[in-house]
């Protein structure tokens, strides 16, 4: 808490959002700080905490989006992170989301935040869902039972979020934190009496830490190994607690853990008795359910993810997705390409000039630009697996598949959205808890073909498989899921060896996703794509014209081969020699790609010196067909969809490994893979007489 | 029995737990505790949709089978 003791009214404060998976906390979010923060479907859309401040208020409040997690037990990073921020950080208030719909699992995490010692506030979020269903939740007895203030709200529909943000405005302001009566009668008497004497051991060091003594004292006796740890708590002082813990246990007959869940649990069963009256009985059948008793039919499961992938895969590279490359191709590389020359012609400048404009910046940057509705295609269809609730299922369905190669259900997710681009993808791989299957799924994420991949691929098969692009393109992206399949089994095998987790997974009810919801994930990532045009791809562009204009001596060049980049690609195509592009502009256009995998085809682009004649990529085609022959385009194409992943996916890699040795170990297989791949295709082929 | 054994659309207890601290923590978290009714939704070759108080978790065969339940 800041306080501005000169003026005395302007204060700052920061409230945490808190909830399970889907309950709509990022909805929430966004209603709060008025910011479009991308909102799914599936458990873990929230991996890293979010920061944003409260519109409509005076004051200055911080709103932290932190991920969704079931209890303040650690056991998943999610759980990590928002468990670290809350008890560390210490929010003014703890705004607790709770999905009213699923009350009862929801409010297991309100018990354990009421002991915190830090002021709650509970929104009843999908109140809506409960009117629905003609169920009543008195509200009052949840408040008494509870001793916090409960709101009811929409957040979807924008009902009661200014009022939950005002009530946990008044409890930041009173001074005075109203100590919540309830807390001790959650639990039996017994284990009040052994939580009293924990806390008696506990005392001082919940004095130096700053946690709340009945908190730490609950956690010692669960024996929550990280807050041991983070604390340094004797040993001495570990089996005193140890002690206590068991006489507990041989009481119930049962273990700690389970002991105090179900104390939670029956308190809950309690306060629910009294505040909600359901009308409907609890054993119907909901319509996620009978969606389900298809969708995850034993016969039918199977055929209809495929059908879904296929469908995916048709819209977005069959005949909609080309349509849009050719419209964009022409308005590009003939509309405005023509119109810059003719300004630039008219307006007398130098013909260095023109030529880093149109040989160099529209050439690099208009080669990629043409796939951006494509690639915001891709991401539509994302969304809607996500946001139908479908993506879950889907997961859920692969898990026997997946389980065959070492890898859980859970894995599908982040493996699926690797299709779309690799950085969150990579963040997703957090919802598994088991740490070596984490790191096979990473490794294994960048395989999927990311969307900046895909110009590299539409412009190889446009140039040399005319007639079967769809099909061609389609090969690439089974070679990489193929790839991934066989380095799933060889790494679990030899590497990442041991069990795989269990599948656990919360499945949300299906949703119908909103236009709105879809639209706002899809222009973010186009926009993103088309910001990494102006940005990145630009200043890559201006510097690999500049490095392909001029020699070593810094004179302008005639022909590029002459040229700095000439120079280095003939350095580096040793290593590509056996793969078949040893042309040093392939060599470049692969050592160019790792800043972002589009650039490849920029790099081509602007090599062959295409932009000038404004035939766009069809000239690129033509001039790509002198160096390559479709054999060698093809093992162009495998390696530059499994060569290391682009500069920014290598940094979530290496956040997410959280080791230099595993990060390298990633990029350094995946590189080696691809050349093996590539070698394969090309030698194979040249002997079936292919080449 | 295992809940495995426990057919589509009955309803059962659940009785203990044999999965591993970890695994058996989450599942508690997850509402999957002694006394906790549960229904199975749906079942696809052992992998289950279970329905628990009001949300759904899905279980892969191995983990089911270590739930005991009684009818």
């Amino acid at each position: 808490m800041v306080f501005n003791d000169e003026r005395g009214i302007e204060m700052s404060y920061t409230f945490a959002l808190v909830g399970n998976p889907n309950s709509g906390k990022t909805t929430m979010f966004n209603e709060i700080t008025g910011n479009t923060q991308y909102v799914g479907n599936w458990p873990g859309v929230t991996v890293e905490k979010k920061e944003g401040k409260a519109r409509r208020f005076k004051d200055d409040i911080s709103i932290i989006d932190l991920p969704g997690i079931y209890s303040l037990s650690p056991y998943t990073m999610e759980e990590i992170i928002a468990r670290d921020y809350i008890v560390d950080e210490k929010p003014d208030v703890i705004i607790n989301i709770v999905d009213a719909s699923n009350i009862e699992r929801n409010l297991y995490l309100t018990t354990q935040l009421i002991e915190l010692g830090i002021p709650v506030v509970v929104a009843l979020n999908m109140i809506d869902v409960v009117n629905l269903r003609h169920d009543k939740i008195d509200i009052e007895k949840l408040e008494e039972g509870f001793g916090v203030s409960v709101l009811v709200a929409s957040a979807s529909k924008g009902l009661g979020v200014t009022e939950v943000v005002e009530k946990a405005l008044e409890l930041a302001k009173s001074a005075t934190v109203k100590k919540s009566e309830l807390s001790h009668r959650i639990f039996d008497n017994e284990v009040e009496d052994s939580l009293k004497k924990v806390k008696e051991l506990v005392n001082m060091l919940a004095n130096k830490s700053g946690y709340s003594a009945r908190w730490l004292a609950l956690k010692l006796l669960e024996e929550d190994i990280k807050l041991k740890e983070k604390l340094d708590v004797s040993e001495v002082m570990m089996s005193d607690i140890k002690k206590l813990g068991q006489e507990l246990e041989n009481k119930y007959d049962n273990d700690i853990e389970t002991i105090i869940a179900d104390n939670r649990y029956r308190f809950i069963s309690g306060v629910i008795a009294k505040a909600v009256s359901r009308k409907s009985k609890g054993n119907t059948l909901t319509m996620s359910d009978k969606i389900d008793k298809v969708v995850t039919n034993r016969i039918l499961a199977i055929p209809i993810f495929l059908l879904v992938m296929l469908s995916i895969f048709q819209v977005s590279f069959g005949s909609i997705g080309s349509y849009t490359i050719d419209w964009l191709d022409v308005f590009i590389n003939k509309t405005i390409s023509g119109f810059l020359t003719s300004l630039l012609e008219a307006g007398g400048a130098a013909d260095w000039l023109k030529a880093l404009i149109i040989d160099g910046i529209l050439a690099g940057m208009g080669s990629m630009l043409v796939f951006v509705p494509q690639i915001m295609i891709v991401f539509f269809f994302l969304s809607l697996l996500e946001d139908s609730g479908y993506m879950a299922r889907a997961a859920f369905v692969m898990d026997r598949v997946l389980r065959k190669l070492g890898l859980s259900g859970k894995s599908f997710i982040p493996m699926l959205m690797g299709f779309g681009c690799s950085v969150p993808a990579v963040m997703a791989a957090r919802t598994l808890e088991n740490e070596k299957d984490r790191r096979l799924t990473i490794i294994l994420t960048p395989f999927m073909s990311c969307g900046a991949r895909l110009p590299v691929y539409a412009l190889f098969a446009a140039a040399f498989f005319a007639k079967n692009q769809g099909v061609v393109i389609f090969s690439i992206y089974i070679l990489g899921i193929l790839i991934a399949v066989l380095s799933g089994i060889f790494l679990k095998r030899f590497i990442l060896k041991g069990e795989v987790a269990p599948f656990v997974m919360e499945l949300p009810p299906y949703r119908i996703p909103t236009l709105k919801g879809l639209s706002i994930h899809m222009l973010d990532r186009g926009k993103g794509f088309v910001k990494k045009a102006g940005t990145v791809i630009f200043a890559a562009s201006v510097i690999i014209w500049f490095l392909q204009t001029f020699s070593f001596t810094f004179q302008m060049v005639e022909n590029p081969a002459d040229s700095i980049m000439g120079g280095v690609g003939r350095l580096i195509s040793f290593v590509f020699a056996p793969l078949g592009f040893n042309d040093w502009r392939a060599s470049v256009a692969l050592l160019t790609g790792v800043v972002a995998k589009e650039v490849v085809v920029s790099t081509l682009g602007i090599l062959s010196g295409v932009g000038e004649i404004s035939e766009g990529s069809a000239e690129l085609a033509i001039a790509l067909q002198t160096y390559f022959t479709p054999l060698k385009a093809y093992a162009f194409m495998a390696f530059t969809l499994l060569y290391m992943p682009c500069v920014a996916a290598f940094g979530a890699i290496k956040r997410e490994m959280n080791s230099w040795k595993w990060t390298l170990f990633t990029v350094g297989y995946q590189t080696g893979t691809a050349w093996l791949v590539a070698f394969l295709i090309y030698q194979v082929g040249k002997v079936m007489g292919l080449g | 029995m295992p809940l495995t054994m426990l057919s589509v659309g009955k309803e059962a207890k659940i009785d203990y737990c044999r999965a591993n601290d970890k695994t058996k923590k989450y599942l508690e978290d997850l509402g999957l505790i002694p006394g906790a009714i549960v229904s199975i939704v749906s079942e696809l070759g052992g992998n289950l949709i279970l329905s628990v108080k009001d949300s759904r978790i899905a279980l892969s065969k191995g983990v089911a089978s270590q739930l005991i339940v009684e009818s």
